[in-house]
């Protein structure tokens, strides 16, 4: 039996819920009281490490206090040379795993995870599949021997690790399995997948939301076009069909995926996850689950069972936050160090910038995330939740800044996209100049062979509905700060096929939405131009 | 109409109605309570379809009715199975999922024909079926289901480390035992029809476990039940044996009533004895364990009220409490003030004391002070607030194997915590566990806090007798140091006013000094040098006296005593005797009872006796003859005596400060330094007795002197 599968065997649902989710019921006092204990424990454990010696000057600070006063902040500069080489000699303890980010800022960010850290983690994550689940407080819909469709990244990224952990504590089956899933290219194995979900059936999904969203539009539109196969005549796909048949028909439209799986949990990531919750509820049925978390620390804030806002855990990594009036003043004097609050000093309507200290003799020391996160309130009553809450913003230098007054982050622009209600395919953004003036350029393809008129309007004015500063800036400027630049059809396509060609890694296959470099425009204009039926 | 017949199942039905409501109304909405909530909608319709058959008019109708009632008592073993598995919280197996949709729906169809009821027919007690070939099918298929719900009921058992869980589990499996042995006996038309009483029973023990869990104690009923099964042979046996004698003397019809009433009168005044006394036996037999218990506490208590040193305590009680409680390993933790930590104290077996320790601000104490009752271990594997616990702390609980954790504590202080490894017999530990910890906890918290307060004056004792003998020290060595200059003054002094003499002498013989010049001379030699230096001298002997008091005084603290049985009659006669001589010239009377011996060192208590004797002839009022009495008692533990004077007292604003050093009555008139009485009382003191006075001013002063019978050297040195 795993690990954790014996709680599932042997307790009752609120005794598997305290273990799991427990912490949602903190008090900020106890929160900070966990975030202190494991802090000095931690000062234990890597004071002696030559990387942590050489990031904390030899200093082995006895308090809180002294701690902030005496450790710098940090980036991950500081630590490339040893974690980039997985140089474990350098560490406090040895890890049982590495892994390493996305890489979207154009290299990999190698993270070690020590024995404890990683089981605290897969107890985290665990949470997170309960309150994916759970329609109302105490719910446990999960339980050992549940089939997971996955849709993430292979081993030695982050997720695709994780997962792997997950699956060496508790019994889950992931469809399709992850050691056949990583022969296979990314599309390949989305199609696996679906297609072994149809015979077996899943129990929750785990995936990236902005592809869990778009597999249910075209599922959608590709069940239109239906058409007769083999595989349709084993029975249990028959069954399944038929079900989902009878009840597009009842509801009088194509069979969406909801007809065809009853997910219990979707579990969801990436900044995007927020647009497209309403798609993913529409198509799958079952509102997504989001977490927040990084290579660095996983998972970091997690959503309650009301799927509203995010809760920091508090056994994951020690938090500090810079106050974003302190991010502004370091970045407009030079040399200026700014200063942090500890959880239980953030103020709600505020924006922070995470720092966080790792436990467990995992190595980053007050280290700066270079995400941005806005506490919403002092807690959920909804949920019960007594515990700073808080959504995700954007990262730093994600952002787009137009006259000096506004600045666009990458989920402002995806919520105007999807709010004009424009079928698209994907998107690029960023700032462009026109003689003296700045504007924000956007690069679109669209789906289908109709383009809607006023393209431009429609994005400014929900633009303008989302962020009152964009606003200021187009009544002030008096101009639409949105030019738009239409794509031909299966420009995106070839991109991610002639990055392929070139053996690109996954995780730069598609080009990043926000500022992206002029090499990436030129070529992305290129492939535009190979096609030109809709010029 | 046959109502002992006919209303039984009428009564299981409206029973497991009511139990039905009261299930869907108060209890816990779960998929266990949906399960046992279709095994009761399945009883109701069960005891509706017999209620039915016993009272139709004829055998067809019976028939059909009975066909309805198998089809219900079949259903109730999927159930069973259903209930089991939500339970215990495992899957449904979909095979027996299908198998049991198909068996259920065949026995419905299948049923019209005569496959499982062939026919009815009139018993003595009423209608009974005669069986047909499938029955044997529904009994393997009934059989499957409640054995794997058996089978599933009897893992989640073993599973289970939680006395309560484990308790709930039994009942629910006696509760399903029950139904399944009468439901078979049903299939029997020559037996009388149980099956739906044992129903009855069910629905009764499984509401009862499942709405309020500790509502029972499974083992209660089995106790009671012993009880009553014993009392019954006891009271049965003789009975049956008195009554097979009378009808083998006499004539069997000649048993008459009056027999049996007198048999019947004689059990009920011997009933209530023999029922107490068979409950006591069955009590002693199966509480065996809490007995032992119950002795634990008691020794415990008993000896723990009079161990003061700490370690001995802490040793004692992890001894204690693992042998009482079965385990294989007992540790104590307490609180040390210095580093703010509870720390290894006493270890059965003993551990590494410095690797075991929990810091005071440590999650576990936390959990420990705000619950303020024991903690299971595997707490830390649920509870919110245990996040914070260390790796550091959880490898010293793993590697102690704790089990369960005790806090003790003392007005709101943590003062320690006990931390017992799981039982030897694998059993968790239980309610009764928890009682028992809970009053050794108390018990324990007051005890250690009470050698802590000990250990603490001992310190503080010792600190201070460090101080003291460091300061005897300093007053040794600068009475000693100062010695030798005064010395020098003293001779010197003596030299000049020789000297000075023999300056006076030979100016007073001299002719050729002028006599005014002489007389100033000799004015100023013979008067005012002569005065200066008997002043010198005078200070110099006072001195002198004083640092030879203050020689003796510091001596007295670091002269080891020497401790033996001293006949006091002797040693105040060696005081008196010298003084008769004076004592008669003063015309003072001294009179001396009989004292008792006592434990002592005899020089230093013949100083004391001395000075106490001494400062009553000193004091005695010159108006007055003189009275002094000496008298002793001996009383529990010590000896007292008493030295009685009619001088002129001591008024009380100086009772208090006699015994101070230096401390004079009238400093002016005085002769001495004021330290006889301080010798006095530190020469008491380090016989560990006690020094006092009752005085009046005018009319006369008594000084007590109390000392320990059972002195001796080893006490003091």
């Amino acid at each position: 039996m795993l690990p954790e599968d014996k709680y599932f065997e042997t307790e009752d649902e609120s005794k598997i819920w305290e273990r799991y989710c427990g912490f949602l019921d903190l008090s900020v006092a106890d929160f900070m009281h966990i975030q202190r204990r494991l802090l000095m424990e931690q000062m234990e454990l890597v004071s002696d490490s030559p990387l942590a010696r050489e990031i904390m000057a030899g200093k082995k600070p006895k308090s809180l206090d002294e701690f902030r006063n005496s450790i710098p902040l940090t980036t991950y500069n500081d630590y490339e040379q040893y974690l980039s080489e997985q140089r474990e000699d350098v560490l406090a303890e040895k890890p049982v795993f590495w892994c390493h980010s996305a890489g979207r800022g154009g290299f990999f960010k190698w993270m070690p995870y020590t024995k404890r850290g990683s089981e605290v983690c897969i107890k985290r994550v665990m949470g997170g599949l309960m309150l994916a689940g759970a329609g109302s407080r105490g719910e446990v819909h999960i339980k050992p021997g549940m089939r997971m469709l996955l849709l993430l990244a292979p081993r030695s990224y982050t997720s695709g690790m994780l997962f792997e952990q997950l699956s060496k504590r508790f019994s889950i089956e992931f469809i399709p399995p992850q050691e056949k899933a990583e022969q296979m290219e990314f599309q390949e194995r989305i199609e696996k997948g679906f297609e072994m979900a149809l015979r077996t059936g899943v129990d929750g999904i785990f995936a990236i939301a902005s592809v869990l969203g778009k597999m249910g539009e075209s599922m959608a539109e590709r069940a239109q076009g239906m058409r007769f196969s083999p595989g349709m005549l084993y029975p249990p796909v028959t069954l399944r069909l038929l079900r989902a048949f009878f009840q597009s028909v009842v509801a009088g439209r194509s069979i969406y995926p909801k007809d065809l799986w009853k997910a219990k949990v979707i579990f969801t990531g990436g900044t995007d996850a927020t647009i497209y919750k309403d798609q993913i509820a529409y198509y799958w049925g079952k509102v997504p689950w989001e977490g927040y978390g990084a290579t660095e620390a996983f998972p970091i804030a997690m959503q309650g069972w009301n799927k509203k806002w995010l809760t920091f855990i508090p056994d994951v990594a020690f938090y500090e936050f810079i106050p974003e009036e302190e991010l502004r003043r370091e970045k407009a004097e030079s040399g200026y160090y700014p200063s942090t609050v500890t959880f239980d000093e953030v103020k709600p309507d505020k924006t922070y910038e995470v720092v966080l200290t790792s436990f467990y003799g995992m190595p980053l020391m007050r280290y700066r995330m270079g995400d941005l996160v806005t506490f919403k309130s002092r807690g959920d009553s909804q949920a019960g939740i007594n515990l700073p809450q808080a959504v995700v913003k954007s990262r730093i230098g994600c952002t787009i800044n137009i006259g000096g007054l506004t600045d666009l982050d990458e989920k402002t622009i995806w919520q105007a996209i999807a709010n004009s209600g424009i079928k698209y395919e994907d998107w690029l953004a960023r700032k462009e100049y026109d003689s003296n003036k700045t504007f924000l350029s956007l690069y679109l393809e669209l789906k289908g062979d109709s383009t809607p008129p006023h393209i431009e309007s429609m994005i400014d004015k929900h633009l303008r509905e989302i962020d009152p500063d964009y606003r200021d800036v187009g009544d002030l400027l008096s101009q639409q700060p949105v030019k738009i630049t239409l794509l031909s059809s299966g420009t995106f396509q070839r991109y991610y096929q002639e990055m392929q060609k070139a053996g690109t890694d996954l995780a730069h296959l598609k080009p990043p939405h926000m500022n992206a470099s002029d090499k990436i425009i030129e070529r992305v204009m290129h492939l535009s131009k190979v096609d030109t039926t809709r010029q | 109409m046959n109502y002992s017949y006919l209303l039984p199942p009428l009564i299981a039905s409206g029973f497991a109605g009511i139990l039905l409501l009261v299930v869907l109304l108060k209890g816990r909405r779960s998929h266990g309570s949906r399960t046992f909530s279709l095994i009761l909608m399945a009883t109701v319709l069960l005891g509706v379809s017999l209620f039915a058959m016993r009272n139709s008019p004829d055998v067809d109708h019976a028939l059909s009715w009975e066909r309805v009632a198998l089809i219900t008592g079949f259903a109730i073993f999927p159930c069973y199975y259903y209930f089991a598995t939500s339970l215990t919280g495992r899957r449904i197996n979909r095979g027996i999922l299908v198998f049991s949709l198909f068996s259920i729906a065949g026995t419905a169809g299948l049923s019209l024909t005569g496959l499982f009821v062939q026919k009815m027919q009139v018993e003595s007690y009423g209608y009974a079926p005669t069986m047909g070939p499938g029955i044997y099918f529904l009994i393997a298929a009934s059989l499957l289901f409640a054995g794997t719900a058996f089978q599933q009921l009897i893992k989640s058992y073993r599973n289970s480390t939680k006395y309560e869980e484990r308790n709930r589990l039994i009942y629910i499996m006696l509760a399903l035992a029950i139904p399944v042995v009468g439901l078979f006996l049903d299939a029997i038309p020559t037996i009388y029809p149980l099956g739906i009483f044992s129903t009855i029973v069910f629905c009764i023990l499984t509401t009862i476990a499942i709405i309020k869990y500790h509502l029972f104690d499974i083992h209660f009923v089995i106790r009671k039940g012993i009880a009553y099964i014993l009392l019954s042979g006891l009271v049965a046996v003789p009975y049956v044996v008195i009554i097979f004698v009378v009808s083998r003397i006499l004539d069997p019809d000649s048993v008459s009533m009056w027999i049996h009433f007198a048999i019947l009168l004689v059990l009920a005044f011997t009933i209530q004895p023999v029922w107490r006394r068979v409950q006591s036996t069955v009590d002693r037999l199966y509480y065996r364990g809490r007995y032992d218990y119950l002795k634990t506490l008691e020794n415990f208590g008993r000896e723990c009220a009079d161990i003061i040193n700490i370690e001995e305590l802490c040793n004692r009680l992890v001894t204690l409490t693992r042998a009482a409680m079965g385990t294989s390993g007992a540790y104590l933790l307490t609180y040390d003030e210095n580093k703010d930590r509870l720390k290894l104290a006493a270890g059965s077996p003993p551990a590494g004391a410095d690797e075991v320790y929990l810091d005071a601000d440590s999650a576990v104490v936390n959990w420990l002070k705000k619950h303020d009752k024991p903690m299971d271990a595997n707490e830390i594997e649920f509870d919110r607030t245990l996040a914070a616990i260390t790796g550091r702390e959880t490898k010293m609980l793993t590697e102690l194997k704790a089990g369960l954790l005790v806090p003790f504590r003392q007005a709101g202080k943590m003062v320690g915590i006990l931390i017992l490894e799981p039982k030897l017999n694998g059993d968790p530990y239980g309610a009764d566990d928890i009682s028992l910890l809970a009053v050794v906890a108390r018990q324990a918290s007051a005890a250690i806090d009470n050698a802590n307060l000990y250990a603490q004056a001992l310190r503080t004792e010792r600190a201070l007798q460090e101080k003291t003998s460091e300061l005897e020290q300093i007053i040794y060595a600068t009475s000693h140091d100062l010695k030798s200059p005064l010395l020098n003054i003293q001779g010197f002094s003596r030299e000049l006013e020789e000297s000075l003499k023999e300056i006076s002498e030979s100016i007073q013989q001299s002719s050729s000094i002028d006599p005014k010049v002489r007389d100033r001379i000799a004015h100023s030699t013979g008067e005012d040098i002569h005065t200066a230096l008997q002043f010198i001298l005078a200070s110099t002997s006072k001195m002198d006296s004083l640092l030879a008091g203050l020689l003796q005084l510091s001596r007295l603290g670091r002269t080891p005593l020497d401790i033996e049985e001293i006949d006091m009659n002797d040693l105040i006669g060696s005081i008196v005797n010298p003084r008769s001589y004076r004592l008669r010239e003063s015309d003072i009377t001294i009179s001396v009872e009989d004292l008792p011996p006592c434990m002592g060192d005899r020089v230093q208590l013949d100083q004391v006796f001395s000075n106490l004797i001494d400062n009553a002839i000193k004091f005695l009022d010159p108006v007055r003859p003189g009275r002094i009495q000496i008298s002793g008692r001996r009383t529990d533990g010590e000896v007292i005596y008493c030295i009685e004077d009619n001088g002129i007292g001591i008024s009380a604003n100086h009772q208090g400060k006699i015994f101070d050093i230096f401390h004079q009555l009238e400093p002016d008139t005085s002769i001495g330094e004021g330290l006889g009485l301080a010798i006095v009382r530190r020469i008491i003191e380090r016989h560990y007795g006690e020094v006092h006075v009752q005085s009046e001013f005018g009319k006369g002063s008594k000084f007590f002197v109390s000392l320990p019978v059972d002195l001796s050297s080893n006490m003091i040195n």
